[in-house]
């Protein structure tokens, strides 16, 4: 599988499509591992390493994408790390001929990650036979309580027996012991000579439904495990019902946390063009929402700019704000390459049509002139006096003289940027 | 360090460790069915036997006759392999 020709998809469906198919695969590790016994999804510990064979092809694919051997928008890369992933790690074959190679030192961590596994696979074993001792001896007193009930069972046995004598011998001889162990000790001994002979069958117990040896009530409670179940589904709706009162996301902050992953995206070194693009694309529709008092302020065309400030002034800080303090603080991040510094300043003068009346966007645009280094706060310096031609009044022409040259002391850089803020932060009146 | 010889399997041993290995978890009343045994008796002595030799793992109780049917036999899913070149080289 060429990964180059790959769609590219948002980063987050690209997880969510490695999620997936890692869920189907760890389902089928279980399989393989614990088995298809009935009630094996209702044991805690099976769900936990369910969760781990999940986690594992999360954990490489965004650690792949750290390395720069894959990236995390790449739909092959998605699906090939989702299935392949104990391949990738072990660095045997990969499916679609593929050529992923974790990074060093993954591989050890499979080794020590299978014996856990084993461990838990030993742990949810215990637990099985646990459960199914209980269910036998639950079984074994509800038939023997009702003597119907034991001879509908001692019928059932019979019919499928493959050595009717056998059983009979056995049950004679369990008969005979009734005068030293108590009657009742042996027709409990007995019903469960004739329920171990049934268990053997595959659905025993459905069969023993059928024939009225355990009622429906039982069959479904105790066989199934539905009691189980409903003590699983009310603890999970409770802890639903309560994570959903307490986290539920206002439509504020679900536009904060796009504003948040956008620019990350931004700022991500290795992103690849297209993804680039989509993210510019998003933030330009974030930093215009249609509910933005001061956007609506400013369409409806009639308002002065002073209005507009004050609008803008008076509202609270939208996504916009949002938005571009993100992109701003992103600036002064140390090491961003001078092509996302661009970026950034490109996303930010497309929206300079809320630089007229709104001075917010090149306020905090100078707090990027606390860059460390001198070749973004030159670029930015430039913004701003850029910014500065859609405007009637000018700045002090020292201020737009100021090179932002290498050996700006501190003290110079703060001056300056008090007197950008204090520039912008006076309506900003549109030049005729 | 000479790698553990292969250890000697009877047919019996061999039927019950290819059921193991086929179903990775079973329990002693479905182990007896699946290897056409009546008596418990006789499997309880071969499963004690396997276990002894690192072949399987039980859980549950395997000395008791009338509650072996309850116990899980299964293997170490990483030693599946081992298990199936043990059955290979017996055939």
């Amino acid at each position: 599988m060429e990964l180059n020709v790959s769609p590219d998809l948002e980063a987050y469906y690209c997880y969510a499509i490695v999620m997936l198919v890692g869920a189907l695969v760890a389902a089928g590790q279980i399989r393989q591992r614990i088995g298809e016994l009935p009630g094996i999804w209702l044991i805690g510990r099976t769900w936990w390493l369910f969760a781990l064979y999940v986690a594992i092809p999360f954990a490489l694919f965004w650690l792949l994408d750290r390395t720069g051997a894959v990236s995390d928008t790449s739909f092959f890369a998605a699906v090939l790390v989702g299935f392949g992933y104990e391949r990738i790690i072990t660095g045997g074959s990969q499916p679609g001929g593929a050529t992923l190679q974790a990074p060093t030192g993954m591989s050890q961590f499979w080794t020590p990650f299978t014996a856990y596994a084993d461990r838990i696979a030993a742990v949810v074993r215990n637990q099985a036979a646990r459960k199914r001792s209980r269910l036998a001896e639950q079984v074994i007193s509800f038939v023997a309580a009702d003597t119907a009930r034991v001879a509908l069972l001692e019928g059932l046995a019979k019919r499928f027996a493959s050595n009717v004598q056998s059983l009979e011998d056995r049950l004679r001889a369990i008969d005979g012991t009734s005068e030293t162990r108590g009657a009742t000790a042996a027709a409990e001994a007995r019903t469960r000579e004739l329920y171990n002979r049934m268990l053997a069958l595959p659905d025993a117990h459905l069969l023993m439904k059928d024939e009225g040896v355990i009622t429906g009530m039982f069959y479904w409670r105790y066989v199934k495990g539905l009691n189980a179940i409903a003590k699983i589904a009310i603890v999970v709706l409770v802890i639903g019902v309560a994570a959903l009162q307490a986290f539920l996301p206002s439509e504020q902050r679900v536009r904060e946390s796009l504003a948040d992953y956008y620019v990350w995206r931004i700022s991500k070194t290795n992103s690849t063009s297209t993804d680039q693009f989509r993210a510019r694309q998003e933030l330009y529709a974030l930093m215009h929402p249609k509910s933005d008092a001061s956007a609506q302020t400013a369409r409806a065309g009639s308002s002065s700019p002073q209005e507009v400030a004050a609008a803008a002034t008076k509202s609270p800080p939208g996504i916009t704000d949002y938005t571009t303090e993100k992109l701003v603080m992103l600036l002064r991040q140390p090491g961003l390459p001078m092509e996302r510094v661009d970026l950034v300043l490109q996303i930010l003068l497309e929206n300079r049509d809320t630089v007229v009346g709104n001075p917010r966007m090149p306020q905090r645009l100078a707090e990027a002139l606390r860059s460390i280094n001198v070749d973004a706060r030159t670029r930015v310096h430039e913004s701003l006096k850029f910014l500065v031609e859609y405007c009637k009044d000018a700045p002090d022409p020292g201020l737009m003289a100021w090179p932002s040259a290498k050996g700006d002391a501190t003290a110079d850089l703060e001056r300056k940027i008090r007197a950008w803020r204090d520039y912008w932060a006076k309506p900003c009146e549109a030049r005729s | 360090m000479a790698p553990n010889p292969a250890p000697q399997l009877d047919e019996l041993e061999k039927k019950v460790l290819a059921a193991v290995l086929e179903r990775s978890l079973i329990g002693g009343a479905e182990l007896t069915h699946r290897v056409d045994l009546d008596d418990p008796n006789q499997l309880i002595a071969v499963v004690r036997k396997l276990q002894a030799q690192d072949l399987i793992e039980v859980s549950g109780d395997v000395l008791n006759e009338t509650r072996f049917p309850y116990a899980m036999i299964g293997i170490r899913p990483s030693a599946k392999e081992y298990l199936y070149s043990i059955l290979k080289q017996q055939v």
